[in-house]
């Protein structure tokens, strides 16, 4: 065995080593690069190569690789420090050859990248060339050009004979493993090994005192159940349809566990759902007026901080999420940072210790009260476990009620802010956060909360005026896929062509406000030209209608109201097909399950004719 | 039930939108976050009183950092994520940009534990690489500032305090009827120099509490007025009109 020096390794400071996560490595080497980490602290800390290896089972000659190639230069210049103990990661390079390579005679290991090295000009060429591999299922012709340059270079250099016309393939296999490894090399060297942003240390967690109030979670929470929804068919009959998801969006205090909002809805969750959260929580919290005969609040049982702070609206000074879409949009992260105020937090999603208390929040709604619901099942902790069912209630048996169900988690989530909560000392978290109120404490309130309320749904855009004097087209704004008149735009020609601020309600698109020239105050008020002027609908609403009436699932044209053609849609399809059962429970929820020979009639008169357009004063829709 | 949400009042605009003067001019602006940073990191963003606009930073101390240059009377602006400076082959970005009253110029680095040795005699804490960015700042021309994340917890009821004031500081600036309140507040403290918040809302009654106290947290981060910071800030927490600078 060749002699170790080990006075350069003894006075390295292996706090600066780079020190890979072991999680971050594939199972089955996990437990030899610890060994061998382990090993290597030892060499370093001054044990000799041989009763190191024999105290962590790693053999010899390893840890004398390790020991060497532990002071090599990474790929990222730094030393490589413990990533050279990952088996198979980083190899000893080899000593140079001096002088000219000889290209290689026959074929055998290495034989390419000897070739490659004795040929001028060839390893550029190979590294300049950035198109597809080949992987044996279709014909990649880039590569094959690719390839005839390589051997039309190689023939010129050496001639017809030797490595790699004595081989079938005439080296595509080696160019093509020898680009790839390159390529790897290349991907590695770019990586940061070792995480850039170190965690957060526990000392900085308490950076702040945390007082109630001072730190909210919010989070969304698919729950655990199975709901059928029985749909009337054209013929009366009810069909049974599977929900497939139901989201529960809360707003939780960190510190006394108080829950100040929660929003339900059928399907999945989106940015409005996360404005309409926050909405909720500035706004006072009423009991709703249970249906099911033998449910009831608990006695206090209570939701918000206005019942608590005698109708004063006090807010969460820090809102913390997780980095999900929805959270972090553009309407949500500027209207919440205006308009609820205080500092806004985002953070990975799915790491329990970040947001602890808003997860346990949810484990214990669904362990404490959703198990006994028909069709809530347990799910696997794995993928492959599947779900476990909790009781033997089948959600067949039991279609869903909507109003029942959301009386039922009304109930539940006013109930926990008075369950006495182990982490409290069994105070209940209403009882908690009563006595810091009463007590003088810090909270953050703001006067006019309702004007803040409604402005986190309202955001400002910039639509230009559209319109033509010569032809008599009238002055219009479009946007969302819709057109916006007013009689007041419809004479002011100075403003077509022009960019002009303007609001929208995200929660009720049917109107905009224009402002003035100067964006100070408000100018007029248009209306959306039909269909889009009968019934509310939301933004997202608005942007589904249009993605389905692109995939040629619906007819807008001519239709007095694009909603109700819509939701007729989502039915049809919900009962004919079992699609898209989530949205019709949502629309049912905010439009009314109307039945579409049940419809009644609009009562208010349209608005404003339209000019000119896509739109037909024909037979209405047109049936399937 | 919940309440339905009412329609907003469409008609009125708040002082929010209104126009605002300009920006403090300052000779750097903040790099912005890429999107893989807002979404990897741990990210903070207020509406910076001082500055009048949207800061947004990664980590906690950061946090922490950006609260003191904006509860600082001293800082007339700040500027997060000014530039890099290149220090053997590597570049680190520097933290903070700011500016004092007196023209005083300056950037600071946020060192965390790990960062750090201690020195075993003088029980002093240092940068691994500390001769190396500090030669790096002097041939830049810049002056450099460590914040150490043992000096920020030292400061911890401090920036608690800083935490909890900001959000009345932001809602202050969007009161339609500022200038009043500020007028009445300060005749208040004209007549008694230390009053609690209590105190101060219960002389203003004819006022919205939250009011009241949000424009004398307004007087707090401009340095008009001081509060005991190593006490926790509570509604009793008492305000003085000192000269104390």
């Amino acid at each position: 065995m060749k002699k170790l020096s080990l006075e350069n390794i003894t006075d390295a400071d292996i706090r600066t080593w780079p020190n890979p996560d072991p999680k971050t490595l594939p199972e089955g080497r996990r437990d030899a690069y610890v060994a061998r980490r382990s090993a290597l602290m030892a060499v370093v800390g001054g044990m000799t190569i041989r009763a190191a290896a024999k105290a962590y089972c790693v053999s010899r000659s390893t840890l004398s690789s390790c020991v060497e190639k532990a002071l090599l230069p990474g790929p990222d210049g730094h030393p490589l420090g413990f990533r050279a103990c990952i088996p198979y990661r980083h190899r000893q390079p080899k000593p140079e050859v001096a002088g000219l390579v000889e290209p290689p005679a026959a074929k055998g290991p290495g034989a390419f990248s000897r070739l490659v090295a004795a040929t001028e000009g060839l390893a550029a060429t190979i590294d300049g060339y950035s198109g597809p591999l080949p992987t044996g299922k279709r014909k990649c012709r880039r590569f094959d050009r690719f390839f005839r340059t390589v051997l039309n270079a190689v023939r010129e250099a050496h001639g017809k004979a030797g490595y790699p016309f004595d081989v079938p393939d005439h080296g595509r296999r080696a160019l093509r493993e020898y680009v790839k490894r390159t390529r790897l090399q290349r991907k590695e060297a770019a990586r940061p090994e070792v995480d850039q942003d170190a965690p957060l240390s526990s000392n900085l967690r308490g950076l702040f005192q945390d007082g109630p109030l001072d730190r909210i979670e919010y989070d969304a929470h698919t729950v655990d159940v199975e709901l059928q929804l029985s749909i009337d068919t054209p013929d009366g009959s009810p069909v049974l349809r599977p929900i497939q998801q139901i989201t529960l969006l809360v707003a939780i205090c960190a510190v006394t566990r108080y829950v100040l909002g929660y929003v339900l809805r059928f399907g999945a969750y989106n940015q409005l759902d996360v404005l309409r959260l926050f909405h909720r929580v500035l706004q006072p919290w009423l009991p709703r007026e249970l249906i099911v005969p033998n449910m009831q609040y608990g006695p206090g049982a209570v939701i918000g901080v206005q019942a608590l702070t005698g109708h004063q609206a006090a807010r969460g000074l820090l809102l913390a999420g997780d980095n999900a879409f929805a959270h972090l949009a553009h309407a949500v992260v500027g209207n919440l940072r205006s308009h609820h105020r205080g500092v806004l937090n985002y953070g990975k999603a799915h790491i329990a210790e970040a947001r602890g208390i808003i997860e346990a929040f949810f484990r214990r709604l669904e362990e404490g009260a959703l198990r006994e619901i028909a069709g809530a099942f347990q799910p696997g902790s794995m993928v492959e476990e599947g779900r476990t069912k909790t009781n033997y209630l089948r959600p067949e048996d039991h279609p869903i009620h909507a109003e029942a169900f959301f009386d039922l988690i009304d109930v539940i989530v006013a109930g926990h802010n008075i369950t006495p909560h182990s982490g409290l000392q069994l105070r209940t978290p209403a009882e908690r956060l009563r006595t810091h109120i009463h007590g003088g404490g810090w909270i953050f309130e703001a006067a006019d909360t309702d004007a803040d309320a409604a402005r986190l749904t309202t955001v400002r855009i910039h639509p230009t005026v559209r319109g033509n004097q010569k032809t008599g087209k009238l002055p219009y704004i479009e946007w969302g896929h819709a057109k916006y008149r007013s009689p007041k735009l419809e004479g002011a020609w100075s403003r077509v062509g022009k960019r002009h601020a303007a609001e929208v309600n995200l929660e009720d698109v049917r109107t905009m406000v224009l402002l003035d020239t100067d964006g100070s105050g408000p100018w007029s008020k248009l209306h959306a030209l039909p269909p889009w002027d009968a019934s509310p609908h939301d933004l997202l609403l608005r942007k589904s209608i249009m993605s389905a009436r692109s995939r040629g699932l619906l007819e807008i044209e001519g239709s007095s109201d694009a909603v109700a053609a819509y939701h007729e849609m989502v039915r049809t399809k919900a009962w004919r097909d079992g699609a898209g059962v989530d949205q019709l429970a949502q629309l049912n929820r905010t439009r009314g399950s109307t039945t579409p020979s049940a419809k009644t009639p609009r009562l208010q008169p349209v608005a404003f004719a339209p000019r000119e357009g896509r739109f037909s004063f024909g037979a209405g829709r047109k049936e399937k | 039930m919940h309440a339905t949400p009412p329609t907003p009042k469409i008609g009125s605009v708040s002082p929010h939108f209104a126009a605002r003067p300009d920006l403090p001019d300052a000779p750097f602006s903040a790099r912005p976050l890429t999107r893989s940073e807002q979404r990897r990191g741990d990210l903070y963003t207020f509406r910076s009183p001082k500055l009048d606009r949207p800061v947004e930073v990664i980590h906690r101390a950061r946090l922490a950092m950006a609260l003191e240059l904006e509860f600082d009377p001293d800082v007339t602006v700040w500027v997060e994520r000014p530039r890099l400076l290149a220090v053997n082959d590597t570049e680190i970005e520097l933290c903070f940009w700011r500016r004092s009253v007196s023209g005083r110029e300056g950037f600071h680095l946020f060192v965390d534990a790990a960062t750090t040795t201690q020195d075993g005699t003088r029980r002093v804490r240092h940068h691994r690489q500390a001769r190396d960015i500090i030669q790096a700042a002097n041939d830049a021309g810049l002056s450099l500032e460590f914040v150490f994340e043992a000096a920020l917890l030292e400061r911890k009821s401090e920036l608690t305090s800083w935490f909890r004031l900001l959000p009345y500081v932001q809602t202050a600036a969007t009161l339609p009827h500022l200038a009043a309140l500020e007028r009445l507040v300060e005749d208040a403290f004209l007549a008694q120099a230390r009053m609690s918040f209590l105190q101060l809302e219960q002389n203003l009654g004819s006022h919205a509490a939250a009011d009241v106290r949000a424009v004398a947290c307004r007087f707090i981060h401009l340095g008009a007025l001081q509060l005991d910071l190593s006490r926790p800030l509570t509604r009793l927490s008492v305000l003085s009109k000192e000269v104390a600078r």
